[in-house]
């Protein structure tokens, strides 16, 4: 696993030297290695699968012109380049006027959800994508931020201008209407098919 | 179990949701796959922005050379515009001297001299000396306006000819308009206004076209002559307050490293040896006094340096591939601008049959910085001499790297059992500040080589206020040596 893990590094440095000395073959390439891990990222913060695609495009845009300031020495080029990702989502989360919700909770009693003989275990990572995005917007982005990109609640809320204690808040919604998407009788396999 | 209970258990469940979404290289999902457009897209919109970038830069260049061609352009027109006025005096002065008639006597009489004065009675000939006719003539109008004070406050002044009144009124006129003109009169090269002041001088041209009508000015030049040894000089006004001029700069260049920095390098024996500079630039000045000006350059740089160190390479015959006698291997390459990570092909000699090949080699690279600099600052001068001038100069320099590299040179093992074939960067160094301050002091030497154009050489040494490079304990400045030659056009 260490072997994998340092050739995929110095892969990646190849490729970004190459990138950096103007090879554009050199970034479709790393396109290709990356484009699932970012457009996942993508996935759990857009709306649908076009807004994830337009995330990506932004985030591979910015990725080529930041790559100059990418230093091996304190991260992977997946970490920073993730990171990257996220705060492009995160901006056009932001764009597209976040609200801190009190989005519609009626909409969730018509959320397909799954079975709850399912352990969260025993979920596939499409199906841990679905149910995520089956979270209104601004519960969605507070739940990455915090739970899978490791964002602090106070980091949350200097980046979504609300309070530390909105985004606990918004956090333990969030949860809870994952647990009763979890737990309904339905299956949650019928939320948005991404492909 | 129902999953709802698994929530029960926050940090577990947070655990799951973030391993199961940190897994690198997602190329089995191929759900995942984004919309196959979706690649060209991007380089679509690369290639829009990086243009859009392009085109900035290029208006930046443009919008710079319009303002000055701007500020050079009014400055001609207002130089023309003087030469235009000068021309109109000079064609009074031609008026004034063909309206005198011949034994037209215009006369002084003072009635009330002081009286030690009244015994120094000297004609005023005996003092004209003849120079260069764009001064005198001013100098003479000079005159004649401390004769009226003189007349108005303690003479009373008899004109013998009744005409040599409206002669006088058009003197005054004339006398105005060149008294306007003053700075373009003296401008034209004089040297010491303070010498030239203290003795009277009068046009050769004029006096030679008046001689036969003039002058008696009797009994009234000592007071004359005082006063004008009394007037200023007019020097403070009559400079050339705008000059512009080209620029280019060779200089020598060496990095200061921090303590810790060349102390963590020392055993690998890593050297950095001086660099070199040229710079092409644009420079402005303002003169704010005959001695004293205002600087102001911006110049494209380009510094060149290298560095090198004794490095440990070990040859793993393992690696090899399809039994090819060379594999690569990783180096980490210090430089004064930070580390960088190199690939090295090393190839082995086939008499060697060990597993691991140990040597030295001495690795070499060569860092190169472009970038803009600007800078403001004084300069003074000391000493002037003919057309010559000592200065010095100082100023503080804001330096901005648009771009910097690493290239590998003399790549030399010190071991018969392999060579190192090549090799090439692969991670450049990082933490480079795109800004960083340097203050030069100069000592130079001006040289007029025509009215309007100045050669300037100056010797200068820039030391480096801020780091270029600045990782932790790790850092070094920047500080440079050398000369400058620029040619400057005053205006």
């Amino acid at each position: 696993m260490k072997a994998n893990t340092l050739t995929i590094k110095s892969t990646d440095l190849k490729l970004i030297s190459s990138i950096l000395e103007g090879n554009r073959e050199a970034f479709n390439e790393l396109y290709r290695l990356y484009a699932k891990d970012f457009f996942l990222t993508c996935l759990r913060y857009a709306k649908n699968k076009a807004d994830a695609e337009d995330y990506l495009q932004d985030a591979f845009v910015t990725l080529y012109k930041d790559l100059k300031q990418f230093d091996s020495d304190k991260a992977s080029f997946r970490t920073w380049a993730n990171r990257v990702v996220v705060n492009v989502c995160l901006q056009k989360v932001r764009k597209s006027s976040y609200k801190v919700i009190i989005e519609d909770i009626q909409n969730l009693v018509h959320t397909p959800s799954v079975n709850h003989n399912n352990a969260l275990e025993q979920l596939s990572l499409k199906e841990m994508t679905k149910l995520i995005s089956g979270l209104p917007s601004g519960y969605r982005t507070v739940f990455n931020m915090y739970v899978i990109d490791g964002f602090s609640h106070q980091e949350i809320a200097e980046y979504l201008n609300i309070t530390a204690s909105t985004s606990r808040t918004q956090l333990m919604k969030a949860k809870k209407i994952l647990k009763k998407q979890m737990s309904t009788d339905e299956s949650f396999r019928a939320v948005p098919q991404y492909g | 179990m129902k999953a709802f209970e698994l929530y029960h258990n926050m940090d577990r469940n947070n655990n799951i949701w973030r391993d199961r979404f940190d897994q690198p290289r997602l190329n089995h999902e191929d759900w995942l796959t984004p919309s196959p457009d979706l690649l060209s897209a991007i380089n679509h919109a690369i290639d829009v922005e990086h243009e859009e970038r392009k085109n900035g830069f290029i208006w930046w260049i443009l919008s710079s050379i319009a303002l000055i061609l701007l500020v050079l352009s009014s400055s001609l027109f207002f130089h023309l515009h003087s030469s235009h006025a000068m021309e109109n005096v000079r064609q009074s002065e031609i008026a004034i001297s063909t309206e005198l008639q011949p034994n037209e006597d215009v006369q002084i009489t003072s009635t009330g001299f002081i009286p030690t004065r009244q015994n120094d009675d000297q004609n005023i000939a005996k003092n004209i000396r003849p120079i260069e006719q764009s001064y005198t003539a001013s100098t003479l109008f000079q005159i004649e306006k401390e004769k009226d004070e003189y007349i108005t406050q303690e003479q009373t002044a008899t004109y013998n000819n009744q005409t040599s009144k409206g002669k006088k009124n058009k003197l005054s006129e004339s006398r105005n308009i060149l008294n306007r003109k003053l700075e373009e009169v003296n401008q034209e090269g004089q040297d010491d206004l303070m010498t030239l002041a203290s003795r009277p001088m009068i046009s050769a041209s004029l006096i030679d076209k008046l001689s036969p009508n003039l002058i008696s000015l009797r009994s009234a030049h000592s007071p004359l002559v005082q006063n004008i040894a009394l007037l200023k000089p007019i020097a403070s006004t009559n400079l050339a307050k705008h000059s512009i001029g080209m620029s280019l700069g060779l200089l020598s260049t060496a990095y200061s490293l921090s303590d810790h920095y060349s102390r963590d390098l020392d055993p690998a024996d890593f050297s950095s040896g001086r660099g070199n500079l040229i710079s092409l630039g644009i420079q402005y000045e303002f003169a704010v006094s005959s001695k004293l000006s205002i600087t102001s350059a911006v110049d494209y740089n380009n510094i060149k340096s290298i560095s090198g160190h004794n490095s440990s390479i070990n040859y793993h015959v393992q690696n090899e591939e399809n039994g090819v006698l060379e594999t690569h291997t990783d180096l980490t390459m210090a430089t004064p601008l930070g580390l960088i990570e190199t690939d090295l092909l090393l190839q082995r000699s086939t008499a060697n049959t060990g597993d691991i090949i140990s040597s030295s080699a001495n690795v070499h690279s060569e860092q190169t910085l472009h970038g803009i600099g600007i800078s403001i600052g004084l300069l003074y001068d000391l000493l002037s001499f003919r057309n010559n001038t000592f200065f010095v100069s100082s100023d503080i320099r804001s330096n901005v790297i648009l771009h910097h590299s690493n290239q590998l040179l003399d790549l030399h093992s010190n071991s018969d059992n392999y060579s190192i074939a090549s090799g090439q960067v692969i991670k450049n160094q990082t933490n480079l500040n795109k800004q960083y301050l340097q203050s030069s002091i100069a000592l130079g030497w001006n040289r007029r080589i025509s009215n309007s154009t100045d050669l300037r050489m100056k010797y200068e040494y820039r030391q480096g206020l801020s780091k270029v490079y600045d990782q932790g304990d790790y850092s070094s400045l920047l500080s440079a040596q050398g000369f400058n030659i620029a040619l400057v056009s005053k205006f």
